[in-house]
């Protein structure tokens, strides 16, 4: 090939200008740390970048609201555990009132406690956040959720709040519950089920109490009607010298028959009954009560003005005390229940945690992989480049000091 | 024998050849470093009768290296106009300052975090500020394509106007190498040719162009477009380019225009841009297939995150305990008009349908009215046809042209609902007349011009409008499950099939809002067994009962899909949306369990239409195929693809440019290995030509001898 001047210059021009531009941009790179400089370095990689920047954000975003999530918990799972604690020794109190020898003075050190024990309770039901919203309010976190009006002749104890309950998202597909009710938690707890109206027909009533409260709760929950109150009303008839049979006066069915004696004992349904002078025919009826729920704060307080009642007969202190042991008893199920649910949250809280910070390892070693710059392969190209620019560099002026009129003298 | 006469007459020539060889010599040492210079060579022959001819001067040019340097510089002219600016996009794209990716994760981000404690105020204000910061993002991208468009548009004025100049040049040297070869039929006017052959290449850098030399010397070269059409003829007569902005200046097309001749007309012809060639061709090929594409995609994405944004909003509480309003503002468009419409002040307006924006595309909607109003300024219908920036029409998945027929009340409408989430209005009291037609492109300037409708942070609506509450007697062990808010029109729904259970003063219609024989809206569920319940409304009346339900699962959906034996209202059923609401039970209702539903007065801790807010981040909500609008993707994703097509574009014209670079190196390398100077080839040939006038010298003062030895012999 015939080699003129201008090609000599321009091809060497050429070789140097290209060195130029690797070395410039393996120089970038090395200066910025990152391998893709710009989209259409690898429009693949760079679609990849963003989408995996957006999860390790997302993910990042996720683990700050576990440990606000674990947060909540944590104060509302106090907040019960103190409640239970209360609770337990209100208990406590309660059997120990229930002993016959105990004083006025006794008594009256008693009640203050009780009293006491209400209080805290309503201080720990109205519990805030750092923020000052009332953790158990529901949706209206900015009203105390629990109001105690003492001059009110009942309910002393209102809910001012509602049922709502948060739910946050903790990773794409798992959302838990943050916030529990006051509803759901202190009031949704039933009160003792009884009956009522109880009628005699004839017969001599010596005893129609409820001895078993179990069988007698089994019993209500099955028979029970809330739509129609007249299947409520129950007669219990002797239809023969021995034998007693359970009406449903609502629907006349027969539920049962038992065996009966004049003067002796028989437990129906944990109703311990007792009747003499019966007459085949005679009868005697009773209601079922409508089931009612009863805050765990008014049932200590219920129990702090009956014991300070001197007007109360003993039998109706102790109707008093077995009132307010399952009204505890019932408000320690239903906080065991929220407990043992707050505590599965924080263990899916805890274990989404852990997965999401595995999650985020592996997402930073993926986009690590795609975006930053592998400095060894990149100082071993500059050197490269270096090396061929230098030996441009040096051969570009001998080749071009060649002339053949530097010889013609 | 030797005639003497002969010696001189050889001598002399030898001497003139010499010189004249010298003389190309020095040319050509003198122009090494001209543009365009060509070497030249002369020639001579022996004459018959002893001497030697009178040289001739020429070229030393390959034609088909010739060409085909002419053929890689034109393609490295529109790889390389292609790639200048694809480039520049490609960067901005990849900016942090820009990324619309990053602006999507601070928002929603911050959305989430005022989510998990909505009656924080400064989680809120973080929320505003974060969009502000992705509005911002938005628009600059938006702000970036409106110069980008001014500057390609200008770009392509200057290119036309450089072609013509070159074309008008090139038709002048034909006419000057005419006259200068006929002047003289030895000599070859290479400085002329030079000058055009250097304007030809100059021309085929900005254009594709076919070149062909005439057959004999002196005749004019013929410059043709690639598709044919002829730019120079011969005898020195030319075509000029013209632009052509209708309907928009930016936007503009070329057209040429024939030569102008005695008796014939001047034709106008409209040209393919793109396949034009060369730096023209490539700034129209980024200008169809990059620039405007990306522009309205970008459209497309910021008014999806607008849109659901909004429609989100809308179905929540703020902190006012008002129902959520908007929180982006999307522009309205004023459409492009063609000067041949009856009235050019007659204007046609354009909007997109908030809730249909799954149905957005990034196409330019070309609205022709086909009937004249009825009586003048009553009813008319217009024809919608869907186009692409580039003019093309968009194909649905069986490849129809996707057109649509509205028909349009200006006393009644103000828009009507059309395809792609878009609808159209023609302002009342304007004139139009079948025929006239108009350009609504709503996605190209939207990235530039939409903004944020609040920056009150309590307008984040991210509590639900209202709850279901389930009463504190309940025996059962329900609880109240999701409640999905769809719709919270407060129109009065009497008069208005959009309507809802929801009023505008922050409460839910009553049993008093209804039309007489009909039930309020639901305002509780009472249960008569596990799976047997009533729908009541405020007054108690039954609007719906319900047995045997197989779950309880979107209770009020399942009442009015059922209607025909739960007995839910038909006047509901014929709204479009109402109560607007609905809710699953979980757990197990006993028998009296009542669940009342109360609008969600002082439920300021609610964060449940927050956590909705937040989860859009994810949903597959941004249309990527104009087909179907199955094939959706997230807001991130949609980005993350423009930016890998951005990318693809110009990683692929790189290469090209990488490749036309070599190809061109390669042409030109043989076209200067023929036509270049070598210094050393000059030096060479100068000290054979000094030595050949040397030799001619010593012949004359030979001949001289001779001569003179003759007459002192015949003294």
């Amino acid at each position: 090939m015939r080699v003129t001047t201008n090609l000599l210059f321009e091809k060497n021009f050429r070789a140097i200008n290209a060195n130029q531009s690797d070395l410039a941009r393996v120089q970038e790179q090395l200066a910025t740390g990152k391998k893709l400089l710009r989209p259409s370095d690898d429009p693949v990689g760079s679609a990849q970048i963003i989408r995996l920047t957006e999860d390790v954000n997302k993910i990042k975003q996720y683990q700050r609201k576990i440990d606000l999530a674990m947060n909540d918990l944590s104060a509302q799972d106090t907040a019960l555990q103190s409640v239970q604690t209360l609770m337990n020794r209100a208990r406590v109190l309660t059997v120990q009132s229930g002993n016959g020898i105990l004083t006025e003075a006794d008594k009256f050190a008693i009640t203050e406690e009780i009293k006491q024990i209400r209080n805290q309770t309503l201080d720990l039901m109205n519990s805030q956040d750092s923020l000052g919203n009332y953790i158990f309010a529901g949706f209206q976190s900015e009203t105390p959720a629990f109001e105690f009006i003492e001059t009110l002749n009942e309910n002393h104890v209102q809910f001012k709040g509602d049922d709502g309950a948060n739910q946050i998202r903790i990773s794409d597909s798992v959302t838990i519950q943050t916030t529990s009710s006051g509803q759901t938690v202190f009031n949704d707890v039933l009160a003792r089920l009884g009956f009522q109206n109880l009628t005699v027909n004839g017969a001599t009533v010596n005893k129609f109490n409820i001895n078993n409260q179990d069988d007698f709760d089994v019993f209500h929950r099955n028979n029970f009607d809330t739509i129609n109150p007249a299947n409520n009303q129950f007669q219990l008839e002797l239809t023969a010298a021995n034998e007693l049979t359970l009406i449903n006066q609502g629907t006349g069915q027969t539920l049962d028959t038992y065996e009966f004696s004049n003067g002796g004992t028989t437990t129906i349904h944990g109703i311990e009954v007792n009747l003499s002078d019966v007459q085949v025919g005679d009868s005697v009826s009773f209601e079922l009560e409508t089931p009612k729920k009863q805050n765990i704060a008014q049932t200590l307080h219920n129990f702090a003005i009956g014991l300070s009642d001197p007007t109360l007969s003993d039998g109706e202190v102790r109707e008093l005390i077995t009132d307010t042991l399952v009204g505890i008893d019932n408000a320690m199920f239903q906080l065991g229940k929220e407990s043992s649910s707050l505590g599965g949250r924080m263990n899916i809280a805890q274990s989404v945690k852990q997965s999401l910070f595995d999650d985020l390892v592996s997402t930073e070693s993926a986009l690590s992989t795609v975006q930053d710059l592998d400095y060894a392969e990149a100082s071993a190209e500059f050197s490269q480049q270096e090396t061929a620019i230098n030996a441009a560099l040096q051969s570009y002026p001998l080749l071009t000091r060649l002339s053949l009129f530097d010889y013609l003298r | 024998m030797i005639r003497t006469t002969d010696a001189f007459h050889i001598a002399r020539t030898g001497l003139n050849a010499s010189q004249q060889l010298l003389n190309t010599t020095s040319n050509n040492i003198a122009n090494v470093n001209s543009e365009g210079y060509i070497r030249e060579r002369t020639e001579f022959t022996a004459e018959e009768f002893g001497g030697v001819s009178r040289g001739k001067t020429e070229r030393v040019i390959d034609q088909f290296a010739q060409t085909q340097v002419r053929h890689d510089t034109t393609r490295v002219a529109e790889k390389q106009a292609f790639y200048d600016n694809a480039s520049r996009l490609d960067d901005i794209l990849a900016s942090e300052a820009n990324s619309i990716a990053a602006g999507l994760n601070d928002t929603f981000g911050a959305i989430q975090l005022a989510a998990d404690d909505p009656t924080d105020l400064s989680a809120r204000q973080a929320v505003i500020g974060e969009m502000q910061g992705l509005v911002a993002r938005v628009n600059s991208l938006g702000d970036y394509f409106d110069s980008k468009e001014i500057e390609i548009a200008s770009q392509i004025d200057n290119t036309v106007e450089t072609i013509n100049t070159y074309v008008e040049e090139i038709a002048f040297l034909n006419e000057n190498i005419a006259v200068v070869s006929a002047s003289s039929n030895v000599n070859q006017p290479t400085e002329l040719m030079n000058r055009r052959d250097n304007t030809i290449l100059k021309l085929a850098e900005l254009v594709d162009i076919r070149v062909i030399e005439g057959s004999n010397q002196g005749q004019g070269v013929v410059v043709n477009l690639a598709a044919g059409e002829s730019l120079v003829m011969a005898d020195g007569t030319f075509s000029a380019f013209q632009l052509f902005g209708e309907p928009d200046f930016r936007a503009v097309e070329l057209q040429m225009r024939t030569a102008e001749q005695p008796n014939k007309q001047q034709t106008v012809i409209n040209l393919k841009e793109t396949k034009l060639g060369g730096k023209i061709g490539g700034l129209f090929d980024y200008r169809e297939n990059i620039l405007e594409p990306a522009q309205r995609e970008v459209g497309v994405l910021g008014s999806s995150i607008a849109a659901n944004l909004n429609e989100q909003n809308k179905k929540g509480m703020d902190l006012d305990l008002q129902i959520g309003g908007q929180l982006w503002q999307l522009p309205t468009t004023e459409a492009l008009y063609y000067p041949d419409n009856s009235n050019t002040t007659s204007r046609a307006l354009g909007r997109l349908s908030e809730d249909k924006s799954t149905d957005f595309m990034p196409v330019d909607f070309d609205v022709v009215i086909a009937t004249d109003p009825d009586g003048g300024d009553g009813e008319f219908t217009a024809d919608v046809t869907l186009r692409y920036a580039n003019g093309e029409r968009v194909l649905d998945e069986t490849g129809q042209p996707l057109t649509d027929t509205i028909t349009f009340n200006p006393t009644t409408d103000d828009f009507v609902e059309t395809i792609g989430g878009f609808e159209i209005g023609f302002p009342d009291g304007e004139d139009y007349a079948a025929g006239d037609r108009f350009l609504l492109q709503p996605m190209r300037s939207l990235a530039k011009d939409v903004e944020l409708f609040t920056k009150r942070p309590e307008d984040l609506a991210l509590a639900k409008p209202l709850r279901v509450v389930s009463d504190i007697d309940n025996l059962g062990d329900a609880r109240v499950g999701s409640t999905r808010i769809s719709n919270t029109n407060t129109a009065n729904f009497t008069a208005d099939p959009e309507a809802s259970i929801f009023t505008a003063n922050g409460s839910l219609k009553t049993a008093n809002d209804t039309p007489g024989g009909v039930p309020g809206p639901p305002a509780s569920l009472l249960f008569t067994d596990a799976n047997d319940f009533q729908i009541l409304d405020a007054e108690g009346a039954v609007i719906a009962t319900i047995t045997d339900a197989p779950n309880l699962k979107d209770v009020l959906s399942y009442a009015e899909d059922n209607a025909a034996t739960t007995g839910w209202p038909d006047e509901f059923s014929n709204l479009t949306d109402f109560p607007g609401f609905d809710f699953s039970i979980e757990g197990r209702p006993r028998a009296g369990d009542t669940f009342s539903i109360v609008f969600n007065t002082d439920g300021v801790n609610d964060s449940e239409n927050g956590r909705f807010l937040a989860d859009l981040r994810s949903e597959p909500l941004v249309r990527q195929s104009v087909g179907t609008r199955d094939n959706a993707a997230s807001f991130n994703e949609a980005y993350s693809n423009l930016v890998g097509r951005v990318g693809s574009d110009t990683a692929r014209s790189d290469v090209e440019l990488e490749a036309a670079k070599v190809m061109k190196n390669q042409s030109s390398d043989w076209f200067e290995s023929i036509s270049g100077v070598s210094l050393d080839e000059e030096a060479a040939n100068m000290i054979q030509y000094q030595q050949s006038y040397a030799a001619a010298a010593r012949v004359l003062s030979a001949a001289s001898e001779l001569f003179d030895t003759i007459l002192q012999a015949a003294r």
